[in-house]
């Protein structure tokens, strides 16, 4: 009996399923080694009771109706793995965790008493214990078959919790915060997206949060040692993964008057 | 059977920092016992009234566990202490464990309030005394730690 | 012999030359707002012109006032990423239908010439030819790209903002190690030839008689860029002076800035630790060990199963300094430092190593003695491809360990390792349990994926193995003495085969006392070992158990309480998790034993078991290399020191 897996997703773009689906030289095999069961991006199978061998879960839980779905997926799930910034930490649309959330409520939709939402987009290891997380926003298709594969075979998976710096360097990247002022989070952000940024001129803006470790402190010192307002450095420090625990105390210490 | 006390007290390092006329006092306060195995020194909840030191043999500590078997705490030989609150000022602490013979086993028994009043009359005696009390018991403190750290579990 | 000299016009008959040798020409070439190191066409790909500015964290190209052609500092690139590529493919391995291969990866070592090393990064390759090449064990992909490579050197007759060679002793001027030399002399190059590869490619070049005073304006260059360093350290002691320093608070103010990001090892040209990556497909039927450049920054680095040995970024920088100013001297007879100033321009925080070490300098404790470089050895090759082996007998020791019986022909000495795999999980380094030349002993519990997945072999079963590595228990030094031997949990397996190696020579071995302490009855290990042994009068064994039930008749409480009597003149080996071994030692010392008597076995985390990836230091020693057996004296400064 091939190990069924199963894709859900809650709040969130979809670009973690489209992260598997971009698999595009390795999608027969995967489908060969496993049996898809529920992936209704993907395919017309619906089985969302399980039980599943490995869950892949996406998005952050943001509905009063999430709760549910997330408690059965681990209830029936031997390996819960949470894919992407949303499911990790809340991902972007936790920025509305820093507002007034009726406030948002009232200004954005006509009938806000349609809406049910919670007052805080939260990762799902918040309500439930998850076997792995992998990072990014969306992952790098590379590491989520890296998951897969290690799950199928039996080892850990090769996901390192360096900095971004590493891959960079080992590309060969010349560093665009030393050589050209370009300030970049990479120092403070885990890698696993390959350095593409620095890569093409940019600097890093953390879509794959923070690595172990993050001494986001001076790195912010030195953003604003390079002349950035405190307001700004804790604008970068809250974005895709500003409620991560890092940089949601960096974001709140930069803040202060 | 005195002669075999004072054989005893001087073959055991935990006196010897006593003068032969201190050891000759603390030697009257003490008698030799014989246990067979699994003959019990010590029940859990009662007052112990006696101090014993291993001469032979060894001693098991062990807790009552409600619903499970008898847990082994320690296990304790030559030299080494069995009931040492005793000597604690009154009211004497309750045994929180249960001592017994693990095998047959020879002990220096010592009355703990004839002990106690010793060391109070003669404050040189009870200060070697209750200074190889405390050795002891901070010798025991710190291997319970040990012990409590699980070593041997699966993270190192 | 008169001094030769290029026109600078003819550069391009160097190229030419170089490639008519069959070499591909690399070297400096302004890309990006850089001078990075790549493939160079012809002399138009030089950086004419163009010099650096540099300072802590910060680097950037500035026009020059001439068409100078190596007129700038070293940049974020160095050598190493050719010699030893940031990622290298090791093993190959195939696994299917019970039969299991391993291959060495086919290598790239086309010759390559290298244009324009500078004294610093000619002697940080001098640097790692001493880790990959001078070893026991020789790294044949570094090997076979060293030994092809051609190397032109430049003097520098101009020092950068942040170097400070001049301090370590490889620069400014080349004066060995080169297969050609140049000095850019304005219109000309000064070039010297260093070896017959030299001399060939030189005779192809047009060179003609360098007009009289080149030589001393050479000199005066070197001199007038050695008075003009923008750094300098204090080098001579920094080994002792940084050990006996372990403790300045100049470490917890150095981490409150440091990122650990990497950047400083990555671009530093001698650092040489690696990753080993298992690959696979997704049935696991191909898979590869994949090596890539890490870092003692990152928390793999010091991880095994899931415990970091260097959780702190305080332990992470303190760990590398110590290394590449202190413990390199002691593991490769040569500091690890050549005065490059990459660390300091490419951190991007501006950490300046030779400002931390003249903190801890103007504060410092007095410097400690170090060990010295190991004696060479003969060397074996391709030490990351496994033989393939199999198992022929699986016993259960207890809930979670087995002993494997692996078919392998081999000689052991006790207390060695080997490192066993499985293609597409990994690979773990195993001590070796007992043997008999035809077959070895290994237990395993199973505690991660690979441990889980070799304790899970049965007979019949193939694995890889390589082996066996690292240092014995002294059994020589033990012939005629007592001998205390203290074994905590699992860590009585290591020490296996030299009981029994005491046990069949009673002449040699008169007293042997085994304390063994384990966390419950149902976990002690080889209980039938343990009778043979008790029967045997020459020994004597003591088993306690942290927590037992009623029924048990033996000991119970921490090992360390069987440490009683031990005679003076005894030998103690010891082996368990390192907060037993510690407490053990110290209870043996305390009973009078000297510790230079005492021997533990460490674990730290190996990847190649072979001196080459880092992983497993240990301040001036590898595990893997100098361990896991050593003298407790050696190691005891940093047994008891947090973040090692």
């Amino acid at each position: 009996m091939k190990p069924r897996l199963a894709v859900i997703k809650l709040a969130s773009c979809d670009g973690c399923q489209v992260t598997l689906l971009d698999l595009e030289d390795e999608l027969l095999a995967i489908g060969e080694a496993l049996d898809v069961a529920h992936f209704t991006e993907a395919s017309s199978r619906f089985d969302p009771d399980g039980p599943f061998d490995l869950t892949l879960i996406e998005g952050s839980v943001s509905q009063p109706r999430q709760i549910p779905i997330v408690r059965h997926a681990r209830a029936m799930s031997k390996r819960l793995v949470a894919i992407g910034a949303c499911a990790n930490t809340g991902g972007l649309q936790a920025l509305r965790n820093w507002a007034n959330h009726e406030e948002y409520l009232s200004l954005v939709y006509a009938r806000p008493e349609y809406i049910e939402t919670l007052a805080e987009s939260k990762p799902v290891s918040e309500l439930v214990p998850v076997d792995f997380e992998l990072n990014g926003c969306p992952p790098d298709r590379h590491q989520l078959l890296e998951v897969i594969t290690a799950f199928l075979v039996g080892r850990r998976p090769n996901i390192r919790s360096e900095s971004v710096c590493l891959e960079c360097k080992r590309a060969g990247h010349v560093c665009v915060h030393v050589a050209y002022g370009i300030p970049c989070l990479g120092p403070v952000t885990q890698a696993g997206c390959g350095a593409l940024c620095p890569g093409k001129r940019r600097g890093c803006y953390s879509c794959f949060g923070p690595r172990e470790n993050a001494n986001t402190g001076s790195l912010a010192d030195d953003l604003e040692r390079k002349g950035l307002p405190p307001a700004e450095v804790a604008r970068r420090f809250r974005l895709i993964y500003g409620w991560a625990p890092p940089f949601r105390a960096e974001s709140a210490r930069r803040e202060k008057p | 059977m005195q002669d075999g006390v004072a054989a005893a007290m001087e073959s055991l390092d935990l006196f010897r920092q006593l003068t032969e006329a201190q050891r000759r006092s603390l030697a009257a306060l003490a008698r030799l016992e014989d246990l067979p195995q699994d003959a019990v020194l010590l029940r859990t909840g009662e007052a112990s009234a006696r101090l014993w030191v291993v001469l032979e043999g060894r001693v098991a500590l062990s807790l009552d566990v409600p619903g499970a078997v008898e847990a082994l705490l320690l296990t304790l030989g030559r030299g080494e202490l069995v009931g040492w609150s005793s000597m604690l000022p009154a009211p004497r602490p309750r045994a929180v464990a249960n001592a017994r013979a693990l095998e047959p086993a020879r002990l220096l028994a010592f009355d703990a309030g004839d002990l106690q009043r010793l060391c109070e009359a003669d404050h040189e005696i009870g200060w070697v005394v209750m200074r190889s009390v405390l050795a002891a018991v901070g010798r025991r403190l710190t291997e319970t730690r040990l012990q409590l750290l699980d070593v041997y579990g699966k993270r190192p | 012999m008169t001094a030769q000299a290029l026109a600078r016009d003819d550069l391009g008959a160097l190229f030419d030359a170089l490639r008519a040798e069959g070499y591909r020409v690399v070297g400096p070439t302004l890309r990006d707002d850089a001078i990075v190191l790549a493939d160079l066409r012809g002399p138009e790909d030089l950086p004419a012109g163009w010099t650096v500015r540099q300072g802590p964290g910060t680097y950037r190209v500035e026009r020059r006032d001439d068409e100078a052609l190596f007129g700038f500092a070293v940049g974020q690139h160095s050598w190493k990423g050719f010699l030893f590529p940031s990622r290298e493919r090791l093993v190959e391995m195939r696994r299917e239908d019970g039969a299991l291969e391993h291959r060495p990866a086919a290598r790239d070592a086309a010759p390559l010439a290298f244009l324009g090393v500078r004294g610093c990064d000619l002697a940080a390759i001098e640097v790692q030819d001493r880790t990959f090449m001078r070893g026991r064990h020789v790294d044949p992909g570094y090997d076979a790209r060293r030994r092809a490579a051609f190397v032109v050197a430049v003097d520098c007759l101009e020092a950068g903002d942040l170097c400070f060679c001049a301090s370590m002793g490889t620069g400014p001027g080349v004066e060995r190690g080169f297969d050609l030399r140049l000095t850019e002399l304005g219109p000309r190059f000064l070039v010297a030839v260093g070896s017959a590869r030299g001399a060939s490619v030189a005779a192809r070049l047009p060179l003609r008689a360098a007009p009289a005073g080149d030589e001393r304006r050479r000199r005066d260059g070197l001199d007038d860029a050695r008075a003009h360093m923008g750094r300098t350290m204090q080098a001579d002691d920094l080994p002792g002076l940084l050990f006996g320093n372990l403790d300045h608070p100049r470490w917890d103010d150095v981490a409150a800035r440091c990122l650990a990001c990497a950047n400083c090892t990555l671009v530093c040209p001698t650092c040489f630790c690696f990753s080993v990556e298992t690959v696979s497909d997704l049935s696991g039927t191909e898979a590869r060990r994949d090596r890539a450049w890490d870092s003692c920054f990152t928390v793999q680095h010091g991880q095994i199963h899931g415990a970091t040995f260097r959780p702190r970024i305080k332990d992470r920088y303190r760990q590398w300094l110590t290394h590449k100013l202190g413990a390199w001297v002691s593991q490769f007879g040569v500091s690890g430092c050549t005065g490059c100033g990459r660390c300091i321009a490419w951190c991007p925080v501006g950490i300046d190593l030779t400002e931390e070490v003249a903190a801890i300098r103007a504060t410092s404790r007095p410097a400690v003695a170090m060990p010295p470089p190991p004696a060479p050895a003969p060397a074996v090759r391709e030490p990351m491809v496994p033989a393939t082996a199999r198992v022929t007998a699986v016993r259960r020791e207890t809930d979670d360990v087995v002993t494997l019986r692996i078919a392998h022909e081999i000689a052991f000495r006790p207390g060695q390792f080997h490192m066993l795999g499985l293609p597409a999980i990994g690979e773990v380094p195993i001590s070796i349990a007992g043997g008999d030349g035809r077959s070895v002993d290994h237990t395993i519990r199973a505690v991660g994926a690979v441990s889980g997945a070799l304790a899970a072999l049965e007979p019949g079963h193939a694995l890889g193995i390589r082996g066996p590595f690292g240092s014995a228990w002294p059994l020589e030094a033990c012939v005629g003495r007592p001998v205390v031997v203290v074994a905590g949990g699992v860590g009585l397996a290591p020490l296996r085969a030299a009981l029994d190696t005491m046990a069949a020579r009673p002449l040699d071995y008169p007293s042997v006392r085994l304390l063994y302490g384990a966390r419950t009855p149902a976990d002690l290990l080889f209980t039938d070992d343990l009778q043979r042994w008790a029967a045997d009068p020459r020994f004597a064994v003591r088993v306690t158990v942290d927590h037992a039930g009623a029924d048990w008749r033996g000991d119970v409480g921490v090992v360390t309480r069987l440490i009683t009597d031990v005679p003076p003149d005894a030998v103690a080996l010891v082996c368990g998790p390192e907060m037993m071994m510690g407490f053990s030692v110290r209870a043996l010392c305390a009973a009078g034993l000297p510790a230079e008597r005492a021997y533990v076995s460490m674990e730290r985390n190996m990847a190649c078991a072979v001196a080459h990836c880092g992983r497993c230091q240990l301040g001036p020693y590898f595990v893997c290399r100098d361990g896991p057996v050593f003298r407790f004296d050696r190691i005891a400064r940093l047994f008891d020191q947090e973040g090692f």
